[in-house]
């Protein structure tokens, strides 16, 4: 049996503090994880942590079994084409046209010729809703929101990650918007067997049989079968957390 | 007025400090970004030949018009006077060599360089950190070393010289013309008599000299660049602070190169 995509031991984000038990964790290809949290910022360090880009202070992470803290500075950078990374503050590069933003990582790591490249980052977009193809010559100061987070998701997927850490990157959208691009997404992930691990400020995208829940708190973390067992939860504090911050 | 007194050897001593740390950042901060080129970068890597020959473009061929337009200025004001001021000394051509083509050339050059490319390499990062987009690329496993800071290091390295050279030709060339025009056609002999001046040193100080003003330029200004936090007034302030800092390093290379020329 190939190694998990991502594995984690007893694994604990340094920037918060508790005593409890660490996360245990395997993702397998296909795998989806919808996340829920105490706070923003607590779920952002668990995500990052995740991710491969904060140490933890506990615990260990794997990817495909290899272990991140024995990973050199080239492996590393090997990793983070396999492990994709989009949350609020990722941003396009100002100076450089949308299309160009968009192949810029593949074009780095030598993953295809540029002409190439500009062929899928194209298909991509289009295929994300970007149908205005007169943007993507412009710089990202003159494109509308919605073709730029197409733009910021072509990148990542453009290099074929396994595994994608999302960290409520669509909270800005309208609910179609957001609907249209996470359906894109998950589309993504399955035809390209990646792992996923969503954190999403609305549950109601992300509530299908295959996806499981995993609710990572300040102080605790808990595994839930579904998205719908997490919101059926017995626990007072999830009940109002879910109410508060992701069903309202 | 005795505290302010007693406090001085201190803040002397701290400042004398922050110097030194500053200069060890720099001279560290180079070091990698040299390392993180050479490192895996072969010499015609397509991802970092694109931002190379581009900052070249930018910071080289786009500026030479107007150090076309400096460099005639300069022959035509400070050549032409030269040589009528050296005539009665002596020894004209040696001394055109050393002022024109060893210490105004690459200075004006490179001062030319700061106003245009270093400040606007500093306000360039800066505004990429501070908008999180640095941040963006490193989590895609792009080196900023190498990608972002590298060319436009070796970039405004190049250019320094090419420049330099731009401007040192042009400055004796059209001040020694105007010369021969005015003053005396005896002097347009200077023309053939500038390369049997020159020695195989003050070539090598010439050029060496134009490297380490261009590197100086691109590591100070990427390096302030970078610094700037989460606070758009940074922008301007570390702008500010790499030109004071590039113009007092650049002095202190004069100074070393004029001193090994002795």
């Amino acid at each position: 049996m190939p190694p998990a995509l991502l594995e984690s031991t007893g694994l604990w984000p340094c920037e918060i503090d508790s005593e409890h038990a660490g996360l245990d964790l395997s993702l397998q290809a296909s795998d989806v994880v919808a996340v829920a949290g105490d706070s923003e910022q607590s779920v952002a360090e668990w995500l990052r942590c995740l991710a491969g880009l904060s140490e933890p202070c506990r615990g260990r992470l794997l990817f495909s079994g290899r272990r991140v803290d024995e990973l050199d500075k080239q492996a590393w950078q090997t990793l983070r084409t396999q492990v994709a990374y989009l949350h609020k503050g990722s941003r396009l590069m100002s100076v450089q046209s949308l299309l160009n933003n968009v192949i810029l990582p593949a074009f780095y790591h030598g993953m295809g010729q540029r002409d190439e490249l500009l062929a899928r980052a194209k298909n991509m977009l289009t295929e994300l809703g970007v149908t205005d193809e007169t943007c993507f010559d412009r710089l990202p100061a003159f494109i509308d929101d919605y073709s730029y987070s197409a733009a910021l998701i072509a990148r990542v997927m453009l290099m074929h990650p396994k595994v994608l850490v999302m960290d409520d990157f669509l909270r800005m959208y309208s609910k179609q918007q957001a609907q249209y691009l996470m359906n894109c997404v998950m589309k993504s992930v399955r035809q390209q067997g990646m792992a996923a691990i969503i954190h999403n400020h609305d549950l109601a995208p992300l509530k299908s049989a295959s996806v499981t829940a995993l609710y990572l708190g300040d102080v605790r973390w808990q595994r839930f079968g579904s998205v719908e067992q997490l919101c059926r939860s017995n626990d007072p504090q999830l009940n109002q957390l879910l109410h508060n911050r992701y069903l309202s | 007025m005795l505290q302010r007194i007693a406090r001085l050897p201190g803040a002397t001593g701290a400042f004398v400090l922050g110097r030194f740390d500053y200069l060890i950042n720099i001279t560290t901060f180079v070091c990698f970004v040299l390392l993180a080129w050479f490192s895996r970068v072969r010499l015609f890597r397509r991802h970092s030949y694109r931002p190379l020959v581009t900052q070249i473009i930018f910071t080289g061929v786009d500026a030479m018009p107007r150090i076309l337009f400096l460099s005639l200025l300069a022959g035509f004001i400070l050549t032409y006077r030269m040589i009528t001021l050296f005539d009665s000394v002596g020894d004209t051509v040696t001394m055109l060599i050393y002022v024109i083509g060893l210490e105004l050339g690459p200075m004006i050059a490179a001062v030319t360089l700061i106003s245009r490319t270093g400040s606007a390499i500093t306000v360039d990062l800066g505004n990429m950190k501070l908008h999180n987009e640095i941040d963006s690329l490193e989590t895609m496993g792009v080196d900023i070393n190498e990608y972002l800071v590298a060319p436009r290091v070796l970039g405004v390295a190049i250019s320094q010289l090419v420049v330099a050279v731009f401007f040192t030709v042009i400055t004796l060339v059209s001040g020694i013309l105007l010369s021969g025009l005015v003053n005396s056609p005896l002097h347009f002999a200077y023309l053939f008599n500038l390369t049997d001046g020159v020695t195989s040193l003050m070539l090598l100080v010439f050029v060496v000299k134009n490297l380490m003003f261009g590197l100086t330029i691109g590591t100070v200004a990427c390096y302030h660049g970078l610094r700037v936090g989460v606070s758009a007034t940074e922008v301007p302030q570390q702008t500010q602070r790499a030109i004071v800092n590039i113009l007092t390093f650049l002095f202190i290379i004069d100074g070393v190169s004029a001193m090994v020329l002795l």
